[in-house]
């Protein structure tokens, strides 16, 4: 298993798996959130904000219900767009996050990206399948 | 990888280097030879709020630039219109990180 999920996330699900704990719970939509500082799989990253990268909005944007499509070959794909468009200079983003909507939301996955920075009016857009979770580096 | 495309004429092209996306996506859209985002990017009003009420600031007025919101078309904080007096405002483009871009990362 390797870094993709949250740790803790990844803890709730193998004591539902191998300990018989309850399922855990997973609040919909998932919600992508765009990060200025990459996190790791203990740790969050940065996330942007409406002051440094206007347009977005801090809490990132629902990837949808259903967030993925079924699982082929060990992989899932996103099965909705979410973009954003500037409304003036971003600072880079290099990394993505997956959180739920519970009241205190728990975050699922993350990423890093090649570095994007906007212009202002440009739209930064994650077509469907772009972001995918692959079972190998669970 | 990501793909770039223009959101006037869809012209895409796909790059590996996103140090300026406004200058590696060609199309035909603005005739001019300038860069195709300094202008939206030096935009005093590009807070999120736009600049209602304020002239634009752009020095050369951006008057050859064809690649700009129709006119009458509110700005939404840099995209005014040829019919908006001085508004220097060129080609928004739409970036498209591809799969691989985005896989999650390795530990």
């Amino acid at each position: 298993m390797a870094n993709m999920t949250d740790r803790t996330r990844a803890a709730s699900l193998m004591d539902f798996v191998l300990h018989g704990s309850s399922a855990p719970t997973i609040t919909a939509p998932y919600k992508l959130r765009l990060m200025t500082a990459a996190g790791s799989n203990t740790s969050n990253g940065t996330e942007a904000t409406s002051g440094n990268c206007p347009g977005y909005t801090a809490g990132g944007s629902t990837m949808g219900s259903p967030a993925f499509g079924t699982n082929s070959a060990g992989v899932s794909s996103s099965a909705n767009a979410v973009s954003w468009t500037a409304t003036g200079s971003w600072t880079a983003i290099v990394g993505v996050e997956i959180w739920d909507s519970a009241g205190t939301p728990l975050r699922w996955l993350q990423g890093t990206i090649t570095s994007v920075t906007l212009s202002n009016g440009n739209t930064l857009n994650f077509a469907a399948g772009s972001i995918t979770a692959d079972a190998s580096q669970w | 990888m990501f793909h770039l495309s223009c959101n006037r004429c869809g012209g895409w092209t796909t790059v590996l280097d996103l140090s300026d996306p406004d200058s590696a996506l060609k199309c035909g859209c603005c005739p001019v030879d300038h860069h195709h985002g300094q202008a939206a990017n030096a935009c005093t009003g590009a807070d999120g709020s736009g600049h209602p009420g304020e002239p634009c600031h752009h020095p050369d007025g951006g008057l050859d630039c064809v690649a700009r919101t129709p006119a009458g078309e509110l700005c939404s904080g840099g995209h005014c219109g040829p019919g908006v007096s001085g508004c220097g405002v060129c080609r928004p483009i739409t970036i498209t990180p591809l799969s691989s871009a985005v896989q999650p990362a390795r530990g």
